[in-house]
């Protein structure tokens, strides 16, 4: 019950102070691009109806490559690896470490509290995006299983990013430029070479999971060997984020940090 | 008197940089000052005590309990770190709130704690305003409120009263005297002598990573007034404040910069010389610019104690 405490304390306290960050403020703004862009088509897709343009496909060529490919990456690395990595930068490790609350409460709490920003700043700009495309017959039962994937996808894809940025953040003091190097090195080349090595990279299984209609639509969404089942894709998130996490408590709870040049 | 902290042998590297060398030491309860110049090793001891480092070598055991990791025993201790670091994005309510809220109080018993610690450091007015705003010695304050909120037995203060104003020091000075009247053990680190002075007699003296001397600040004063001064006098006569002087034999040396109207002179006895700086400078109408004390402090007296 203690520690269920302690993680709402920590929890309650950075989910206010994230949602008032510049960098929430700037991410969010960000993530509203996509947005814009299919409101801008949708009025020309209206106004003139005889061009091809059409926001569907706009949303699998651009608003997925947008969110699946790129933003939840990114936003994951900036909040998943600040979770410790900002109070050791900030120094305000010390006042977390010196309060009667253990260290794993402290990195869950934060951990949760960072994810669930990021997970309302992508399943917003998501969810305005299909709302945008799909202005006409949203309301059909398709349309709004075909959301609800898309948000569950997003949200399994940011917690396997998250907690793989989160360890990294834990250990590694130039977590953002490793973590930049693993998206846009490893993640990026890895997935699309052929044989099974396509499965060490996160993005393989994210994309597996993506219903299969908008492989057929979207660029990056074609996969260009076989993707993974559904039930093996979600497994392997699952565990992933697990490892990762159960990873990052075990490093903060053993290592030192040294805020300052000590004297 | 039972032992609060005992540490023995307690040794921590930066890599090849030393941090602290077998330190071992025994603290009761009281004001214990921990004085040493800048890079002494004061504020390495201090977070190994208050669980921040772990030590490479030795032990640390604070109510008889090892430290490091050991998150429960943080409801009898209070830190105030030396960092100037802040949550920018929140008001300083907010911060004591949070941290009346880690050390256990909920609802409106946490407001209470919070605003109270708060109106011991000054904060009250301050309160509503965001922590990026405040001055450096604002923010000084806010870190003593959240090393008391939670009223600890046993208080570690790294430089608390760096950054803050004059009357608050006496203030904070006379809290911390309180703290010891209530039975509580502090620690507080300090490289300014008067600092450590006006709150205990009980010092620690540390340097180059080792303590080197311990018990009672008079001892250390007394080292302090027979070591040798350099003082320097600016003025329009310096040569004849010389003359005045050489044959007295509290005076040491003598060091001429003509081109800046200064006398240097080494002296053994601070006291008389000053008596008889005054007396040379009344009767001879001498137009003095500036006195000032060139090795007047506490890397100075540490160089002398151990001999350099």
């Amino acid at each position: 019950m203690i520690i269920k405490k302690d993680i709402r304390n920590i929890f309650t306290f950075f989910f206010k102070t994230g949602l008032r960050s510049k960098r929430t403020k700037l991410f969010f703004s960000f993530s509203l691009i996509p947005v814009v862009i299919l409101i801008i088509v949708k009025i020309y897709e209206i106004l003139h109806p005889e061009n091809k343009i059409s926001t569907l496909n706009l949303f699998s060529d651009v608003g997925l490559t947008f969110y699946f490919q790129l933003f939840i990456q990114l936003l994951s690395l900036f909040y998943g690896s600040s979770v410790i990595s900002d109070e050791i930068e900030n120094k305000t490790l010390v006042y977390l470490t010196t309060s009667p609350i253990s260290k794993s409460s402290i990195l869950i709490g934060k951990f949760i509290a960072n994810f669930i920003i990021s997970a309302i700043i992508i399943l917003v700009g998501l969810f305005i995006s299909y709302l945008i495309t799909n202005f006409n017959s949203f309301l059909e039962l398709k349309y709004i299983e075909e959301i609800l994937t898309f948000c569950g996808v997003a949200l399994l894809a940011i917690l396997a990013y998250f907690s793989l940025f989160t360890l990294i953040g834990s250990f590694l003091k130039k977590s953002v430029l490793i973590g930049i190097v693993f998206l846009f090195g490893w993640e990026s080349i890895v997935q699309f070479l052929p044989g099974s090595t396509q499965k060490l990279t996160i993005s393989h299984f994210v994309k597996s999971l993506l219903p299969n209609s908008l492989s057929r639509k979207g660029g990056f969404l074609i996969f260009k060997l076989q993707p993974s089942s559904t039930a093996e894709s979600v497994m392997v998130l699952f565990f992933l984020s697990l490892l990762f996490l159960t990873l990052s408590v075990i490093i903060f709870y053993k290592k030192e940090y040294i805020l300052s040049d000590s004297n | 008197m039972s032992i609060i902290l005992k540490a023995e042998k307690l040794s921590k590297w930066y890599g090849n940089v030393l941090g602290i060398s077998e330190i071992s030491i025994e603290i009761t309860s009281g004001i214990h000052g921990l004085l040493g110049p800048n890079g002494a090793g004061k504020s390495t001891f201090l977070k190994i005590a208050s669980g921040q480092l772990k030590p490479n070598i030795g032990k640390i055991k604070i109510f008889g309990e090892d430290v490091f990791n050991n998150y429960k025993l943080f409801s009898k201790i209070g830190f105030c770190p030396e960092y100037d670091s802040y949550y920018k994005e929140i008001t300083g309510l907010e911060f004591m709130l949070f941290s009346a809220k880690c050390h256990g109080f909920e609802g409106v018993k946490a407001e209470q704690a919070a605003e109270s610690a708060l109106k011991r450091v000054g904060l009250t007015e301050n309160k509503g305003k965001l922590i990026s705003s405040y001055s450096l010695g604002m923010r000084q304050k806010l870190k003593l409120a959240t090393s008391i909120v939670h009223d600890p037995e046993f208080l570690i203060l790294d430089e608390p009263l760096k950054g803050i104003d004059p009357i608050w020091r006496v203030k904070i000075i006379e809290m911390i005297k309180e703290f010891e009247s209530q039975g509580k053990t502090i620690i507080v680190s300090s490289h300014i002598l008067p600092e450590v002075e006006a709150m205990t007699n009980n010092v620690i003296l540390i340097h180059q990573g080792k303590i080197f001397a311990q018990g009672d600040i008079q001892e250390i004063r007394d080292l302090i007034d027979t070591h040798p001064h350099k003082i320097s006098v600016k003025c329009d006569k310096h040569r004849l404040i010389a003359d005045k002087m050489i044959n007295s034999n509290f005076v040491l040396n003598l060091q001429f910069k003509d081109k800046e109207n200064e006398v240097i002179i080494n002296t053994n006895n601070r006291e008389i010389f000053f008596d008889s700086l005054m007396g040379i400078v009344v009767d001879n109408n001498i137009n003095v610019q500036e006195i000032t004390s060139p090795d007047d402090n506490l890397q100075a007296v540490f160089d002398y104690l151990i001999g350099r």
